[in-house]
């Protein structure tokens, strides 16, 4: 399967709403949305292209009936941002905070993720790259801070370019003043169709530190509000790949951060074994042996990076209920809940 | 300012130390931010002591027109009080010292959504004062001079792109024709230096950069291009000898945090202390180049910045009167060195430390425990000091009288991973989520220790369940007064530390209070308004600071009723 932005089906919370839902009394006619007023490609208060998260905002708003309303603000801290604005209660929705539950505490609540994205190597076409060792030797630039930065600079032989910002890194790589960049992968995609005449070619990188997914969080106590928009971003699946093309969001199969992938230090514990076994039986022709998938939207070594500390629970819940529309099949009749768990404490000893 | 003479003498006789006779200050006036040019945030008043403290009531307060994180420690000039807000500073005010009658007040337009740029708020420290002149360092990475008796606007200088992440927060620093600033930055990527501006026209007359340049001493401890963003900001006030014509300040932490960028991410070091980041640095005032350097930590990897103020004491070491120079360093150890040649006389952890088992003297370095050095891939697990340090930036004081420095310190632990913690912008990503808040062996948070300097040992100490305890002043009272975070203000007898006297602010206090006299009348002032953007690093810690007293933006000054 060629990997494409990966756009998420919001199925299982889609499958156990009805179709009509209420919309909550006091916003009837808006659904106001924080954003960042100059960010492309995700989001920009002045045309002609408004991003990504504008974009969905727009098409979540129209399925829903109701008009957006932006509340615009500077993202420059993750989660100050969010204390500013959505906690504030100067919107309603944010599109693009992390999938990740614990990540505002209990403020917020994400809907399912809708969007995976994460670094990318650019350079010139071709670019052929099998592992980051193919850039030994060549300056790469990198943004200051980043995972990249410190990924690299961790390994011999590699000669980093650093810069403040990610577009400054892409700069020098269109003056030819480095070999390839290693930066925010969305950033180099929408910086090569816009600036770049998409001379360059993109490889996504994965690896720990590397990918995030995003998802829309709204305020605690929100459900139905999120379960609305999770039953939207559903429907929309489509469009958001089509945005993602658009906007330039890297796609194509991404080469493993770590040159030799570990081959997850035989675990000793007995369940871990079992677990192993089944897993291998059962779930290794579509997950790859020992759950080492190098196709990111099957590898089950990043449950704990999407789910955090519900990864447990949504792993017995997939397996045991499947996501029919994905081709995930039902395996709670199958294999039983013992097995299940056995192979759910497998996963979790190979967790990235 | 002149210091007042006949109470000098009497202590000096009296006491077993005495403040650097080349510049100590503070005397009826404090006319610069620690009191006196050395920062000992002493002064030599006694109306109000150790007796009559207990008589201290409110004379006048001033609400400051901003709430959270005060800073603030106002300066007196003449009979007028000079302090600032957080918040840009918002407001400068220049006030009646009697009264608390405002005589005229500067407010600058700050941009807005500038408190995206801070790493730890929208805070400052105060402002400095030289020839009918009040100089103001903005968040805005501007220094502006004020007339001093209008308020009107002299001069605007800019002195770095706080969009960088670049803003400046403490008063500068007056040498000469001189005002000398840095600015924050350490997390953002920025490389540090320190400019030198004309008083009377503003223009830049020398900047040192804090970090070498390719093709200078110094600019290979960095690897590969990690010196060319690579922190070491000086956003702290300095301290300046006019004896030996040396300015002295303290750089922050290297920048990124991620040590394998700036090295080989081990303790093993080698060449790669990443100079001039978490380093004490001696300045000839007038070319603006380094006469000596003392690195407290090389090649951090803990956020250990080494910003904070060093206190110029003169003392008999070995039978001979030696420049001294106190640090409580972040790393949580104190420091003696002689500030003419910049060689270490002693050193010794004044709060909890597990990362070093001491400092080599030969060399000057921490003894590391390599299991506490963070590393990519590596959580370091219960670090003591957490990032906020043995001592973060909240001033001490020290007392000729007891011989002894006031420090609110700090005693919290953390896990920590050699990597970043920050979002990036359009990425909105966390890679790494580290647990900063856990308390201390001993079960307290936070503890003003009176710290003899000589013996390195604790003479006495006030531990407290939660942390951030204000700046210390020391008085020729016999007293240290300090806040705390619940927004106690209080008076101790300096030589037991027994609460003498106290009143609540109603908002926490991390300010450094400051005293004066007037026409034969003693006062003390201190601002209230309690740390916004540090309880947001603590986990529950941090809610139990919120909890403590609400946000705030008060000048409070006290004096003792006429009877």
């Amino acid at each position: 399967m060629v990997r494409r932005p990966v756009a998420r089906l919001a199925l299982l919370s889609a499958l156990m709403l009805c179709l009509a839902m209420p919309w909550p009394a006091e916003s009837v006619d808006t659904l106001r949305v924080c954003a960042d007023p100059d960010n492309l490609p995700f989001s920009s208060s002045e045309g002609p292209e408004r991003g990504l998260y504008v974009e969905l905002a727009e098409l979540v708003a129209a399925r829903m009936g109701v008009r957006a309303e932006y509340f615009w603000w500077r993202s420059y801290f993750g989660k100050r941002t969010v204390r500013n604005t959505l906690l504030s209660d100067a919107c309603d929705a944010y599109f693009g905070l992390p999938a990740d539950a614990a990540f505002m505490g209990q403020s917020v609540t994400m809907t399912r993720p809708f969007l995976d994205m994460g670094y990318a190597v650019i350079g010139p076409k071709p670019l052929t790259l099998s592992s980051l060792d193919d850039l030994r030797g060549r300056r790469v630039a990198v943004s200051f801070g980043s995972y990249p930065q410190i990924l690299l600079s961790s390994r011999e032989g590699f000669e980093l370019v650093t810069f403040r910002q990610p577009e400054e890194a892409l700069q020098a790589l269109g003056k030819g003043e480095v070999a390839a960049a290693f930066v925010w992968g969305p950033t180099a995609g929408y910086y090569n169709r816009t600036t770049l005449g998409g001379a360059y070619q993109i490889v996504p990188v994965a690896g720990p530190g590397l990918t995030w997914s995003a998802a829309v969080g709204v305020r605690k106590g929100k459900d139905e509000l999120r379960a609305v928009i999770d039953r939207e971003l559903a429907a929309l699946q489509p469009d958001i790949v089509r945005l993602a093309d658009k906007y330039g969001f890297p796609s194509g199969v991404p080469i493993p951060a770590e040159s030799a992938p570990s081959s997850a230090a035989p675990p000793t514990v007995d369940t871990v074994a079992t677990g192993r076994s089944l897993f291998n039986q059962h779930c290794a022709h579509c997950h790859a042996p020992n759950a080492m998938s190098p196709e990111q939207s099957r590898d089950l070594r990043r449950l704990r990076l999407r789910y955090g500390d519900q990864m447990r629970d949504v792993a017995v819940a997939t397996i045991t209920g499947g996501r029919p529309a994905r081709g995930m099949p039902t395996w709670g009749d199958a294999l039983g809940p013992e097995a299940i768990r056995e192979i759910v404490t497998f996963l979790e000893s190979v967790q990235n | 300012m002149k210091r007042f003479a006949p109470l000098l003498l009497l202590f000096v006789l009296a006491s077993p130390g005495m403040v650097s006779t080349a510049t100590a200050q503070a005397g009826p006036a404090w006319s610069v931010y620690g009191g006196d040019m050395a920062n000992t945030h002493y002064s030599a008043l006694d109306r109000i002591n150790t007796v009559s403290v207990s008589r201290l009531k409110v004379a006048w307060a001033l609400q400051l027109g901003s709430l959270r994180s005060q800073e603030s420690t106002p300066i007196l000039v003449g009979d007028t009080l000079y302090v600032t807000s957080s918040h840009g500073p918002k407001n400068v005010f220049a006030v009646d010292a009697r009264t608390g009658v405002v005589r005229w007040r500067y407010s600058p337009e700050v941009p807005a959504g500038i408190d995206q740029f801070g790493c730890c708020d929208v805070n400052n420290r105060g402002v400095a004062h030289a020839n009918g002149k009040i100089f103001v360092g903005r968040l805005d990475g501007y220094v502006v001079a004020l007339d001093a008796k209008t308020g009107a606007e002299l001069w605007k200088t800019q002195v770095v792109d706080y969009t960088q992440g670049s803003i400046i927060t403490s008063p500068p620093t007056i040498v000469k024709n001189l005002v000398i600033t840095g600015f924050g930055g350490g997390e953002f990527g920025a490389r540090g230096y320190l400019s030198a501006l004309d008083q009377e026209t503003g223009k830049e007359v020398w900047r040192l950069w804090t970090i070498p340049g390719p093709g200078e001493p110094g600019n290979d401890t960095w690897k590969g291009d990690s010196w060319k963003l690579g922190g070491a900001a000086a956003w702290l006030v300095g301290s300046y000898d006019p004896t030996l014509n040396l300015l002295y300040y303290g750089t922050s932490n290297p920048s990124p945090w991620g040590p394998s960028v700036r090295g080989p991410d081990s303790s093993n070091y080698g060449k790669f202390t990443n100079l001039y980041s978490a380093t004490t640095l001696a300045i000839n005032p007038d070319t603006g180049k380094i006469v000596w350097y003392y690195q407290t930590t090389p090649y951090d990897a803990w956020d250990y910045d080494g910003v904070n103020e060093l206190v110029l004491v003169d003392r008999n070491i070995d039978g001979q009167m030696t420049p001294l120079m106190f640090k409580a360093d972040r790393n949580g150890f104190f420091y003696v060195l002689n500030r003419k040649t910049g060689q270490l006389i002693s050193a010794a952890p004044f709060v909890i430390v597990n990362w070093a088992t001491g400092i080599d003297m030969t060399t000057g370095r921490p003894i590391e425990v390599p299991d506490k050095r963070p590393k990519l891939k590596y959580r370091a697990k219960d670090i003591c000091p957490n990032l906020l340090g043995g001592k973060n930036w909240q001033p001490m004081s020290y007392s000729p009288q007891t011989g002894l420095v006031y420090i609110p310190s700090l005693n919290l632990c953390m896990d920590f991973e050699g990597a970043e913690p920050a979002y990036k912008r359009g990425s909105f990503y966390l890679a790494f989520e580290f647990d900063l808040g856990k308390t201390g062996p001993g079960g307290y948070m936070s503890e003003l220790i009176a710290w003899d300097p000589l013996t390195q040992q604790k003479v006495w100490s006030n531990p407290d369940t939660l942390p951030w305890l204000g700046g210390t002043m020391a008085t020729a009272g016999g007293l240290v007064f300090h806040g705390d975070v619940r927004g106690w203000f209080k008076a101790l007898d300096a030589r037991s530390g027994k609460v003498l006297w106290q009143f609540n602010t109603g908002s926490g206090i991390s300010a450094a209070p400051m005293t004066y006299e007037l026409d034969g009348k003693q006062y003390v002032a201190v601002v209230s308004g309690r740390t916004f953007s540090i309880p947001i690093f603590l986990g529950p810690v941090g809610k139990m600071m919120v909890d403590a007293s609400p946000e705030g933006g008060t000048l409070f000054v006290f004096e003792l009723p006429t009877p």
